[in-house]
């Protein structure tokens, strides 16, 4: 009687979770599905009927109009290029600088951490970063997409606590046969350290995929324009962001015309990429944000 | 090791110091153009004889311009006017979300182009660059620009000189204009209606005041209005909760358009934001009743974009509150008639007029600053240079200029027909019109001086009949309505806490008609305004109008 009882009392509560899983399940997934609808629904179709929910149509005009106009096509190669070309880039120079602020006994180690740990709390404001990044030469390239924000000082202390805790004895055998630091990083090292390889990697790519504010600041050439940027553009409500009603009005009309389906096919663009990457990776994401964080 | 350290603080805090000092010099550099530009005002009329024998390369920033000027790609217009004036234009592509970001880091690191396009006058940016010598005083005589002269001597252009106010002000920008006078706003606010729905629901009177306008909208969502057997249709949607401005026109004018100053009735005429006198209350209970009755879209307060004008154009909603300007009913005509193809906009719509203000028993018309945003000259920029600047306003301002950088090429692309304007745009393989701005890109700036409503009611590409409906109310608007009561000076007045003037209508309209009780949450957000730097402002403003002799 008494475990019977107990057993319907868990049923209830099942049921229930359940039952609220499935609507937050609803809830976090139909503003996806909308997206993705009205991307290949047909432009009249969706103004004639109330509430657009089920697709009545097919269309696939917005995609075409994407992949054949230049802008979006050249933003689409700009994001990838940055994307691949950065996390190389950022991985690089995280890993060997992690890898050498790991080991106590190299010179200054605790003021070059010191000096790379003061940036993550306080930052010189927006005038000398455009200044710097203008003396640098970097105006209007692509590399300034890549290079200012290259190691990241976040990953680069997440990395570094890993290589702390990797067990002195591998790197001290390899030294004993006479291996040197770059060979014991790049041949035993970098090979135990997979899991957070992949993680900071797949942190770099995503930072890199969304990012858009450099491009704002620094990029004035619509052919480098990263695809974040162009959606930015293409979804941006101007009556909300412009003081006044006179001026939103003549941005509105003087824009080029993004109806809803385009929008929601840059949307849907944009985020094609990211959606294919996550569900491999998203065990070492969630490990990763671990990293370091218990000390054994 | 301690000596390490210590060494290493020592030199942390050396660098910091430097930092700030290297600060302060930039600030005594920005201030050196100043003399320049004096100096400059008085040497225009050493310019050479021949004023266009060098040829110059000017940079300009403006939206979109990296579009229209696209290098290695053929363009007749862009080569006839820079041929004209011996000029190359670099581009300097800024897009409408980032173009105050990027202008305002330019500036404060001397980095600005030749001229550069932007929305400031009356913000603290405009008094700082002048201040600053960051931008250059155009010269005092405009005599050898007889367009920009014209324009710079036009209705309601004293506003932009600086300081104002001053008999010897001086103009730092050329104002782009939206319209050539301040009466000229007239139609851009306004209402369109489904006329032949207004037929079939037995109304054929147009409203003359919001009870009237309320029947109609409910007709609209009862009365199956588009005959389809099904009550899918609302009443009154629009572009956003801004444009039902429109009705404050009946109740508080100095709320049209957006939130004016007003002289406030209760309290000896001390110049107060519109929204918080006792008829504005008044105009936001009206539209709450329309609400209540279901007359508005009950979306309308996160319509955006496009949205509102689509479900019009959709045949999902009977009116419309966005403007009335031609190039707006031509918009929603290309709309309508790709959704009824076998139906032309112009046969199914009516413009309706203002209603009579309930306290005056007055029409009421928009009046407001000719010109919506600005082009400014970096101070670093030449005299020389400056010259053919104002040479290339001067030409695109007139009707030569204008006409290539918008209809394209003079018996190619449109044709003159006594005063004029015949278009003959080409046709691809299946017949359909190219755009001139795929033939021509630099047309897409065709708003280098000028936006599109100075010419609206000439304008040979938008629809003839739509065009004459607008000029129609427009006439009628002119002969039977004030303008506000308003005065257009008083939201650019230097005054140092302008910047707490952040109170919008699209605000403050949605909250008081979603809310249940419209005076209590009208009051509350007045006192929340105030209390956040309105009273201050308030004082500010009224003391600078005293200074100035504004009434």
């Amino acid at each position: 009687m008494h475990i019977s009882m107990k057993h319907n009392k868990t049923t209830g509560f099942d049921a229930f979770n359940s039952i609220l899983m499935i609507v937050l399940a609803i809830i976090a997934i139909f503003p996806l599905y909308y997206v993705v609808l009205i991307s290949f629904a047909d432009y009249s179709s969706v103004q004639k009927q109330l509430i657009y929910i089920l697709p009545t149509s097919f269309n696939t005009e917005a995609y075409k109009l994407v992949f054949n106009e230049k802008l979006f096509f050249n933003a689409f190669l700009v994001s990838v290029f940055i994307t691949v070309v950065g996390t190389v880039v950022s991985m690089t120079f995280s890993t060997a600088a992690s890898y050498a602020l790991s080991k106590k006994f190299v010179p200054g180690q605790k003021l070059m951490f010191t000096l790379i740990l003061i940036p993550m709390f306080f930052s010189g404001g927006l005038i000398p970063y455009y200044l710097t990044i203008k003396n640098l030469g970097l105006i209007d390239k692509i590399w300034v997409l890549i290079l200012p924000g290259a190691v990241n000082s976040f990953y680069l202390i997440l990395m570094k606590n890993f290589f702390e805790d990797l067990p002195a004895s591998i790197e001290e055998s390899a030294k004993i046969d006479g291996a040197n630091d770059l060979y014991i990083l790049y041949r035993i090292v970098l090979p135990t350290s997979a899991p957070v390889i992949a993680t900071i990697s797949l942190f770099y790519a995503v930072d890199r995929w969304n990012e858009y504010y450099g491009a704002l600041l620094f990029i004035s050439n619509r052919n480098l324009y990263p695809l974040q940027l162009v959606l930015r553009e293409a979804v941006l409500d101007f009556s909300q962001i412009m003081a006044s009603t006179i001026g939103a009005q003549i941005a509105q009309s003087n824009r080029a015309t993004y109806t809803q389906g385009l929008q929601m096919a840059i949307i849907v663009i944009s985020t094609i990429p990211i959606f294919c990457v996550y569900p491999f990776l998203q065990k070492h994401f969630t490990k990763g944000i671990m990293f370091g964080a218990i000390k054994e | 090791m301690k000596n390490l350290k210590k060494t290493a603080v020592f030199l942390l805090a050396v660098a910091m110091i430097f930092s700030v000092l290297a600060g302060c010099g930039t600030q005594q550099e920005n201030n050196a153009p100043e003399t320049t530009s004096a100096a400059s005002t008085q040497n225009t009329s050493t310019v050479a004889e021949d004023p266009l024998k060098d040829h110059m390369e000017i940079s300009l920033a403006m939206w979109g311009i990296g579009e229209a000027l696209v290098e290695g790609v053929q363009d007749a217009v862009r080569d006839q006017l820079f041929q004209k004036l011996n000029i190359t234009i670099k581009p300097v592509n800024v897009t409408w979300d980032d173009y105050t970001q990027k202008i305002q880091v330019w500036a404060a690191s001397s980095q600005l182009p030749n001229m550069f396009a932007i929305d400031s006058i009356g913000t603290q940016n405009y008094k700082n660059w002048i201040e600053q010598g960051i931008v250059h005083v155009l010269p005092d005589d405009l005599s050898p620009y007889p367009e920009v002269q014209k324009m710079m001597n036009g209705n309601g252009m004293d506003i932009y000189k600086y300081p104002m106010g001053d008999e010897n002000g001086k103009f730092y920008a050329i104002p782009r204009l939206n319209h050539f006078s301040v009466d000229d706003w007239s139609t851009d606010n306004g209402m369109q209606v489904r006329k032949d729905w207004m037929e079939n629901v037995g109304i054929t009177k147009e409203p003359e005041n919001m009870d009237e306008f309320i029947e109609l909208m409910k007709a609209f969502v009862e009365k199956d209005p588009d005959q389809n057997g099904k009550k899918d249709t609302i009443g009154l949607t629009c572009y956003n909760a801004d444009w039902l401005t429109w009705f404050m026109s009946a109740y508080e004018p100095g709320m049209l358009g957006g939130i004016n100053w007003v002289k406030d009735p209760e309290n000896s005429g001390q110049w107060i934001p519109a929204f918080m006198t006792k008829n504005a209350l008044e105009g936001l209970k009206a539209i709450k009743k329309l609400y209540d009755a279901g007359g508005l879209d009950k979306d309308f307060a996160t319509l955006k974009s496009e949205e509102g004008r689509n479900k019009y154009a959709a045949n999902k909603a009977g009116a419309y509150a966005h403007d009335v300007t031609p190039s707006t009913l031509s918009y929603v005509a290309q709309q309508f008639e790709k959704n009824n193809p076998d139906k032309k906009y112009k046969d199914v719509v009516t413009v309706l007029k203002p209603f009579k203000n309930v306290n005056d028993g007055q029409y009421y018309r928009l009046i407001a600053n000719p010109a919506w945003s600005e082009t400014y000259i970096n101070a670093k920029t030449d005299d020389k240079k400056i010259d053919r600047i104002l040479r290339l306003f001067d030409y695109v301002l007139g009707e030569e200029g204008y006409n290539l950088i918008h209809f394209g090429i003079e018996g190619t692309d449109w044709k003159k027909d006594g005063d004029k304007i015949v278009l003959t745009p080409k046709k691809d393989a299946s017949g359909n019109e190219i755009p001139v701005s795929t033939t021509y890109p630099f047309t897409k700036c065709g708003f280098i001086a000028e936006w599109s409503g100075t010419r609206q009611w000439t304008n040979p590409s938008t629809e003839p009949e739509l065009q004459k409906m607008s000029s129609d109310l427009n006439d009628w608007l002119q002969a039977n309505a004030k303008p506000i009561p308003t005065d257009l000076r008083v939201p650019l007045l230097d005054v140092p806490d302008k910047d707490k003037a952040t109170a919008k209508f699209q605000d403050i309209v949605i909250k008081c008609v979603l809310s249940n009780d419209v005076e209590k949450t009208w009051n509350d957000l007045v006192k929340e305004y105030r209390a956040n730097g309105y009273d201050k402002l308030i004082e500010e403003i009224n003391a600078k109008c005293a200074e100035l002799g504004i009434q």
